[in-house]
């Protein structure tokens, strides 16, 4: 028996390490860790809840509105206020556009280097590429002339030692087994998702103002303008236009390229949805309505809990079920630490009772994470992409179904192949598939609102805090990239006295509960396959297969390339 | 190649929760504010990395990004690192998605890097958690502005010669010389 670790994760957001026990060839145990304290929650207190969504949204530097609008959500449940419809399209619109976005970003830069070998790249013939390109896909850019000038690219930039993007892959380990043409395939449509993602994005700077950072939530809705005949507003037949075109490049993407690159390598890793299977258990909060966020039935992702990998039954949510333990975690609750708390009643209390640095081996017996763990009833969760696809799929939704069961018989698989590490891949894909065209009809009906004179954007009955009740509390969910996102708030005197949020990543990397039950990394990574002690890519693929994100805090650029998370953990 | 005499952007970096880590955020946004500033050079302020900048700086001839930079010297001093300095500055242990140095190949490989990118930084005190900056590195920022300025007005003078030199009717009698 032996102890594995990787610290730091690369390619993910933020401080994220693993422990692993592996036997002979495959891992037994696995411990995960949030190494960096995270505290948002306390910045809050005694601010005004107008403006919470402003720091909120800073929890993360890379889906910002994620937080933006999860927390504008949590304060117009606590003061009682709707939106209209149109401020519900927009928030759709950019959300969606977040989540398109960063299952792009997720698939090529952050995760294919699991899958595709660079190195390989290289020796591949780009002749052969371009009969495999066609063969798959009607997508253009799939000439002979083209993949020779991306290998020759990639070849300049790797042998004057430039590309240290890619330094990060385990070039050469047995575990990568795509054919040279593949890998080559996959890189000239890494380079191209760069180009995609900067574009399609375009919408956040259109519908926000600026990105990163949208500056247009608004507590009762959204302060982007809407005025046809106006040049100036955000929203006018111009940035309509610019916004259908926007969606339609992305569209045609993940359609011809992102899909099609999906299920060729998932084709070469088959056994992959063997691996990662995890907890079994997954939940989504469901999101995406263009009425009111407390009537779950017009939700386009519907909300629902699927136990023990059984889709024949959808579960309801009742968030009064969610709670968070600290038992393992380095924080302390005032009623002992075996405790869980709903996050209305949250405390984050940090206590650092880990080896001081520099160690070996996190005290996983004991507490070992800057993460809590959230529960639902008392049992862990898996949220995100996967488990959006399984409720939607399990709840009898046509698109989702169609596209899902398409997929499947592409690769000659059964539903339950789902439970697995390719499984999360590939509901990424899909969900993607599906949101560009929600996309697609949320910017037609902004449309035609604006047509028909209907440009109602912010509700300001409730903005004046002298409406508010004296003390209220609420909640606002979301479906992020990552997963469900919840922040919960409670108010006194127009003032935030408590502020809580329960992050995707908090439900997938959360460490074990008092009962020692695992959180979503740990339980997916038993039974994950070993060739390579001292390179273990079969537990980043899984752990990458979940897209963590484990937020971000401090960013400062050290010149002497010194270890960063250490100086996190002597918080 | 990027063509001469194209866009100059100025990037500030930095986690506005955490104190000193901002300090490139707010010299951005006071320099966004100066009235000295020539209206064609974009300021961005970028918050915490990301490929979401991606667009901002792609195309871009000339990018003067501005952070905080932990070389282990006395708080609140400024620090320039250009050309082989700035590709030295490590990458792998950065803890987002991109460092600087990782958008600077993306670049590369998009086949659209900027001529010319410099890095101004300054010492970083603290960054813990907070909105304030400590008095060392406060005391910093309008340095690092006017360091920005005067390498705005170099470049701006640049790339009016680079885009002289690429009028042929106007390059020529300096060639005839």
């Amino acid at each position: 028996m032996a102890r594995v670790v990787i610290d730091p994760v690369t390619r993910i957001e933020g401080h994220l390490r693993i422990e692993v026990e592996v036997e002979g060839k495959s891992v037994t145990d696995a411990w995960s860790s949030g190494t960096m304290f995270r505290g948002i929650e306390k910045i809050l207190r005694g601010r005004d809840p107008r403006e919470a969504w402003i720091w909120a949204q800073r929890i993360c530097g890379v889906c910002t509105t994620v937080h933006a609008l999860a927390s504008v959500r949590a304060v117009e449940d606590a003061i009682g206020t709707e939106i209209p419809e149109n401020a519900a399209l927009v928030r759709n619109v950019i959300a969606g556009t977040q989540n398109v976005q960063d299952h792009i970003i997720h698939f090529y830069h952050l995760h294919a280097l699991d899958w595709v070998d660079v190195t390989l790249a290289l020796k591949a013939d780009p002749a052969k590429t371009s009969q495999l390109a066609q063969s798959i896909s009607d997508w253009p850019k799939s000439s002979t002339t083209y993949f020779k000038a991306i290998q020759d690219r990639v070849k300049t930039l790797v042998s004057s030692g430039q590309l240290s993007l890619f330094s990060s892959g385990d070039w050469g380990h047995p575990a990568y087994i795509l054919p040279p043409e593949v890998n080559l395939l996959a890189v000239a449509h890494y380079i191209e998702a760069l180009d995609v993602q900067r574009e399609f994005i375009r919408i956040h700077a259109v519908l926000g103002g600026k990105n990163p950072h949208p500056q247009t939530f608004l507590v009762g809705g959204m302060a982007t303008g809407m005025d046809g005949n106006e040049p100036g507003a955000a929203l006018n037949p111009t940035t309509i236009t610019l916004m259908n075109q926007l969606v339609k490049n992305a569209k045609t993407f993940v359609e011809q390229v992102y899909l099609p690159d999906v299920v060729a390598i998932a084709s070469f890793y088959k056994d992959w949805f063997n691996y990662g299977q995890g907890i079994g258990n997954y939940m989504a909060y469901g999101d995406y309505t263009t009425g009111s966020i407390k009537e779950p039935a017009g939700f386009a992702f519907p909300r629902g809990i699927i136990m023990g990998r059984d889709l024949s039954t959808v579960h309801p949510v009742d968030t009064q079920h969610v709670s968070e333990f600290v038992t393992h975690s380095w924080y302390t609750y005032a009623e002992g630490d075996q405790a869980s708390k709903h996050p209305s009643q949250g405390e984050t209390s940090p206590k650092y009772t880990g080896p001081a640095p520099p160690y070996e081996f996190l005290h996983t017996d004991e507490k070992y994470s800057w993460v809590k763990a959230p529960r639902y009833d008392g049992k862990a969760m898996e949220v995100g992409p996967l488990a959006r696809t399984l409720i939607a799929y399990a709840s009898g939704n046509d698109a989702v179904k169609k596209i899902v069961d398409a997929t499947l018989a592409k690769l000659n698989l059964p539903a339950g192949a789902l439970f697995s590490t390719m499984g999360r891949i590939a509901a990424r894909a899909l969900e993607a598939e599906i949101m560009v065209g929600h996309l697609e009809q949320w910017v037609a009906k902004l449309d035609d609102n604006m047509a028909h004179g209907n440009v109602k954007m912010h509700n300001g009955e409730k903005w004046n805090p002298d409406s508010w009740p004296k003390s209220c509390q609420g909640f606002g969910l979301e479906e992020a990239p990552r997963g469900s996102l919840g922040h919960w708030v409670e108010i006194e005197n127009k003032k935030i006295v408590n502020y809580q949020a329960i992050v995707p990543s908090t439900w997938n990397a959360g460490p074990r509960d008092a009962q020692g039950q695992r959180g979503a990394y740990e339980a997916s990574l038993q039974g994950t396959p070993i060739a390579d002690r001292n390179r273990p890519l079969e537990v980043l693929r899984t752990v990458h297969s979940f897209d963590p994100c484990l937020a971000c805090a401090v960013h400062v650029v050290q010149a002497d390339g010194s270890a960063y998370g250490r100086k996190a953990l002597a918080i | 190649m990027s063509a001469g005499g194209g866009r100059v952007c100025v990037l500030g970096l930095g986690n506005l929760m955490c104190s000193d880590d901002a300090v490139g955020m707010i010299a951005a946004h006071r320099l966004a504010q100066d009235a000295r500033l020539p209206r064609e050079v974009e300021v961005v302020e970028g918050g915490t990395l990301g490929l979401d900048l991606l667009d901002s700086v792609h195309g871009v001839s000339r990018l003067l990004v501005l952070d905080a930079v932990d070389t282990g010297v006395p708080p609140g001093t400024l620090t320039r690192f250009a050309g082989e300095e700035l590709a030295r500055l490590p990458t792998s242990k950065s803890v987002h998605l991109l460092g600087l140095s990782d958008l600077m190949n993306v670049l590369r490989l998009m086949d659209a890097p900027p001529i010319e990118t410099l890095l101004l930084g300054v010492q970083p005190e603290s960054t813990d958690l907070g909105t304030m900056l400590s008095p060392a590195v406060e005391a910093a920022v309008d340095g690092m502005v006017e360091s920005a300025l005067e390498q705005i007005e170099d470049w701006l003078m640049a790339g009016r010669d680079e885009a002289v030199a690429m009028i042929p009717e106007l390059a020529a009698p300096v060639a005839g010389f």
